[in-house]
C-alpha cells in the first residue's frame, strides 16, 4: 500500500520539476493537434531526441485550447525520491498519486519521468532517450490519453475515415486490415482520421471522432503517389512508419467528425454480416483499447462499454477493400 | 471459515471488469488474460460478488443442494485465476430466488503480451510499443 508521505513528497517534487523545466525549456518545438486540443512543445535541447514534427500536426488556427508540454533530459540538481515498487503499478502508473493531483508513470532505473499536472493539464518528459522512428509521436501516448480521459474522452483502438463530414470507425485486432481499408478510402476520397488510435467523444447528440496520429505503419513501404511521403523502416517491427503530413491525403486538421457507422474487421467470425450483440462489441473492442491506456483502464473499459451501449457495430466479412469501401460510403449516406 | 462460509469480491485493482447487456467482460490486467461471462454465467457470477455467503447464495437458489457443490467449485476455479478474493465483511443486500443454468468461463490469451506489455518502459527502444524490450 502506498505510503502518503512518500506519494505527497513525490508530487511535491513534480511540482518542482515542473517549475524547473518551465524555466529550462527555451527551445520551441512547436504547437500541435492532439485530438480535441493543441500541446505547445518546448525542450530543454536541441537535438534529434524532439519529436519529428511529420509525426504531429501543426495546430493552425483552430480555436481549441492549448496546453503546454515540456520536454527535460535531466532534472540536474533535482534528484526525485521515487515511489517504491509497491506503489508503482501496471506500466509504471504510480496510481495513487491522482489524489495528489498527478497522473505519472515513472521508470526509476532508467531516470524516466512523464507527468501531467491534473489542474493545469501541464505535462513534463524527463530523461527520455534517442526517439525511435514510432517514438517520435507514440511517446506521447501517455500524455494524449491523460488528457482524452481529464476532457471526458478517450482514445479507442480503430482506424477511422470521413467522407461530406460523417465519419465511419473501424474496429478489430491487429492484422485485421483496419490500416489497408483505411488506406484504401483514403487514397479514394474520404478524409483520414487515424489507422489504429482515434479520439472519440460521446455526448447527448451522438459520438464523434479527431485525429490523434498522422502516421500509417505498414508491413512494407508503399509507393503509390499519394504515399510519397516522409517514411522510415522500422527493422525490429518490419513495419514502415509514414508520416502523411507532406502526402495528398487528406486529413482532419481541427474538427470533432459525427461519426455515422461502427464497423468491426475480424477473420474469427465467420463469414456472415451482422451486428454484434454488447457484450460480443465490448468484449471485440473493450480489452485492445484499454490495453493502451496506462492506469486507467477501468475508466476506459467503462467508456467503451458507454459506446458499445449506444452505438451498434456491424461486422464485415472479408471483402475486396473497394466493396468494403462502398459499404462505407453507403452507411455514411445513410443507405444501410 | 470455509469457501462455502465466506464472501468474495473482485479481485480490483488488478482484475477489472465491465457488465453489458447481460455478459460479463473481465480483464486481469496483470496476466492480461480477459474473460467473457455470457447470460447465465454472468449471473452466478454477480451472485458470488454479491457480498453474501455462497450458503446464502445457494439458499436462495431454486435447488440449493445441487447448486452449493458447484458454487464451491466455480469460486474455487476464480479464486485460483485470481479473478476474485474474499472479503473481510458482509454485505446487506437482497438476493432473490433464482435458477442455476450452468456456468461457462470463456478465456482469451490473444491480447496477453500487449496487455502485460508497459508501453512506456518495457517497449523496445528501437521498435516501439507493442514490441518487448529484449
Amino acid at each position: 500500500m502506498a505510503e502518503p508521505e512518500n506519494l505527497a513528497g513525490f508530487a511535491d517534487q513534480l511540482t518542482a520539476l515542473l517549475g524547473h523545466a518551465k524555466s529550462k525549456c527555451t527551445v520551441e518545438v512547436g504547437r500541435f493537434q492532439f485530438g480535441k486540443r493543441n500541446l505547445t512543445i518546448s525542450a530543454s535541447f536541441d537535438s534529434e531526441t524532439i519529436p519529428r514534427r511529420g509525426a504531429l500536426i501543426a495546430a493552425g488556427n483552430n480555436e481549441w485550447d492549448d496546453y503546454p508540454l515540456y520536454l527535460v533530459n535531466s532534472p540536474g540538481s533535482l534528484p526525485l525520491d521515487w515511489p517504491t515498487n509497491g506503489e508503482v503499478g501496471a506500466y509504471g502508473f504510480v496510481r495513487d498519486l491522482q489524489q495528489w493531483g498527478w497522473l505519472a508513470t515513472v521508470e526509476p532505473g532508467s531516470g524516466v519521468v512523464i507527468a501531467m499536472h491534473l489542474a493545469s493539464r501541464e505535462a513534463v518528459c524527463m530523461g527520455l532517450r534517442n526517439l525511435a522512428p514510432r517514438h517520435h509521436a507514440e511517446f506521447l501516448r501517455g500524455i494524449a490519453h491523460w488528457h482524452a480521459i481529464a476532457a471526458g474522452n478517450f482514445l479507442a483502438h480503430c482506424g477511422s475515415v470521413s467522407k461530406n463530414g460523417r465519419a465511419v470507425l473501424i474496429f478489430g485486432r491487429g492484422g485485421s486490415g483496419k490500416t489497408s481499408l483505411v488506406l484504401h478510402c483514403a487514397q479514394t476520397g474520404w478524409r483520414f482520421l487515424g489507422d489504429n488510435v482515434v479520439e472519440i467523444q460521446l455526448n447527448s447528440d451522438g459520438m464523434s471522432a479527431a485525429l490523434v496520429y498522422p502516421t500509417v505503419k505498414l508491413r512494407q513501404p508503399l509507393h503509390t503517389s499519394a504515399l510519397k511521403t516522409p517514411q522510415e523502416w522500422d527493422a525490429e517491427n518490419h513495419k514502415s512508419i509514414h508520416f502523411l503530413g507532406g502526402s495528398e491525403i487528406a486529413m482532419h486538421p481541427a474538427e470533432m467528425v459525427p461519426v455515422a457507422y461502427c464497423a468491426l474487421l475480424s477473420q474469427d467470425l465467420g463469414t456472415v454480416r451482422r451486428h454484434l450483440s454488447q457484450g460480443e462489441a465490448l468484449l471485440m473492442t473493450g480489452p485492445d483499447t484499454i490495453a493502451q491506456f496506462p492506469g486507467l483502464e477501468s475508466e476506459v473499459l467503462g467508456k467503451v462499454k458507454e459506446m458499445t451501449s449506444d452505438f451498434l457495430i456491424e461486422f464485415l466479412p472479408r471483402a475486396p477493400l473497394g466493396q468494403l469501401e462502398q459499404e462505407l460510403a453507403l452507411a455514411v449516406k445513410g443507405r444501410r | 471459515m470455509s469457501t462455502l462460509e465466506s464472501a468474495f469480491k473482485v479481485d480490483e485493482p488488478g482484475v477489472i471488469f465491465e457488465e453489458s447487456d447481460g455478459d460479463i467482460v473481465l480483464v486481469d490486467l496483470r496476466s492480461g488474460k480477459y474473460y467473457r461471462l455470457e447470460g447465465a454465467s454472468s449471473t452466478v457470477f454477480l451472485l458470488i460478488v454479491s457480498g453474501q455467503s455462497l450458503n446464502h447464495v445457494a439458499s436462495q437458489c431454486k435447488s440449493p443442494d445441487l447448486v452449493i457443490h458447484e458454487l464451491g467449485s466455480i469460486t474455487r476455479d476464480l479464486l485460483e485465476r485470481q479473478l476474485i478474493c474474499p472479503r473481510d465483511t458482509f454485505e446487506t443486500v437482497t438476493i432473490d430466488p433464482w435458477n442455476f443454468r450452468g456456468f461457462t468461463l470463456e478465456v482469451f490469451e490473444d491480447l496477453q503480451e500487449i496487455l502485460k506489455l508497459d508501453p512506456i518502459h518495457e517497449s523496445d527502444p528501437e521498435s516501439g510499443w507493442p514490441n518487448r524490450r529484449t
